[in-house]
């Protein structure tokens, strides 16, 4: 990864208009991933993070399904991303887990967040249209997931 | 690699009907068609897949813009109109500027677009449902045909927009979410 301002990050910078919504504004922010290897090696450490979170959030009453279904997408990702990294000759990832992880939804919310920008900010980093299409299709799924847990948490605030 | 699923056909109608509609460009609706797996390489290749995504844009500004004009909005899900119409304004002003930048003529919004009959709130939260269905999908198809990485940065937080647009109303429409 790499801290210093891009040619890219100047480009957002400066086109982002009062009607940009939250993500695009954080484009500006954007991580530049110099190659696949460092682009798929952060979608791995987020995507764990958001699996530690979501077993830790099993054992919640009324959250057991909705975590169990998010687990079982977020194996099949790691599953998929694992093939493509053989495809390009990378070796396997093996990210170590968070030692703890609390079971606070915003918690959640924010690994998975991370994950979603992983992906997105991954993309201009993979080689071909073929990684590029696996990898929006994870985006898709990861954003979707992410809407769900802020629906989640507005369901508990309006209940609160 | 796996394959995709494949849209249904009528998901698929539906997107290349309301694609044809907004007036996307006929070599990026061949990819959306599954007729060309492939846009040729090159800057023309960007203009192509910018054109049609204007497009979209412009047809969805359009719908919220007529809910919200004619007040079919539910009062509680005005602020979520308010809020998906300035998304897709901003990515319609994104995609202006790359385009400009590539020297390419960005379309114009048609001067009317055919919505169905929008005669009370459950219409309009259906064709919203459709749009936002039409753009995750076109972008989703068409991102892997992006040349340069700007663009493809851009697209990539787009695709992000649209899904929260579609889960959002498919929450409110009462789909199953997961």
């Amino acid at each position: 990864m790499t801290g210093a301002a891009s040619p890219r990050r100047a480009f957002f910078s400066a086109s982002l208009g009062a009607a940009a919504g939250l993500l695009l504004a954080r484009r500006a922010e954007a991580t530049d991933y110099a190659t696949a290897r460092e682009a798929l090696d952060a979608m791995e450490t987020q995507a764990a993070e958001v699996v530690a979170r979501l077993r830790a959030l099993c054992g919640v009453p009324g959250a057991r399904v909705f975590c169990e279904r998010l687990l079982v997408a977020h194996e099949r990702q790691r599953s998929e991303r694992g093939r493509l990294r053989g495809r390009l000759g990378l070796p396997a990832a093996a990210p170590a887990p968070p030692a703890q992880v609390d079971r606070s939804l915003a918690g959640l919310r924010a690994a998975q967040e991370a994950l979603v920008f992983a992906q997105a900010e991954g993309l201009p980093a993979l080689p071909d249209g073929r990684a590029v299409d696996l990898i929006a299709h994870q985006l898709v799924v990861s954003a979707r997931q992410l809407t769900l847990v802020d629906l989640w948490i507005e369901g508990e605030q309006a209940r609160a | 690699m796996p394959e995709r699923a494949p849209l249904s056909p009528a998901r698929r109608q539906f997107l290349l009907r309301t694609a044809r509609a907004a007036g996307m460009a006929p070599l990026a609706l061949g990819v959306l068609e599954g007729g060309a797996l492939a846009l040729p390489r090159g800057t023309g290749t960007d203009l192509e897949v910018l054109q049609a995504s204007l497009s979209l844009e412009h047809h969805a500004i359009a719908l919220y813009d007529e809910g919200l004009r004619r007040k079919l909005v539910p009062a509680g899900l005005r602020s979520y109109a308010v809020e998906f119409r300035g998304d897709h304004e901003g990515h319609r002003d994104t995609q202006l500027e790359l385009m400009r930048e590539r020297g390419g003529r960005p379309p114009e919004p048609l001067r009317s677009y055919d919505f169905g009959p929008l005669r009370k709130a459950d219409d309009l939260l259906q064709q919203a449902l459709l749009i936002e269905q039409a753009a995750q999908d076109a972008y989703l198809g068409l991102i892997s045909q992006i040349r340069t990485n700007d663009y493809l940065l851009s697209a990539g937080f787009i695709l992000v927009d649209e899904v929260r647009h579609l889960t959002v109303w498919q929450r409110v429409l009462g789909y199953r979410l997961y």
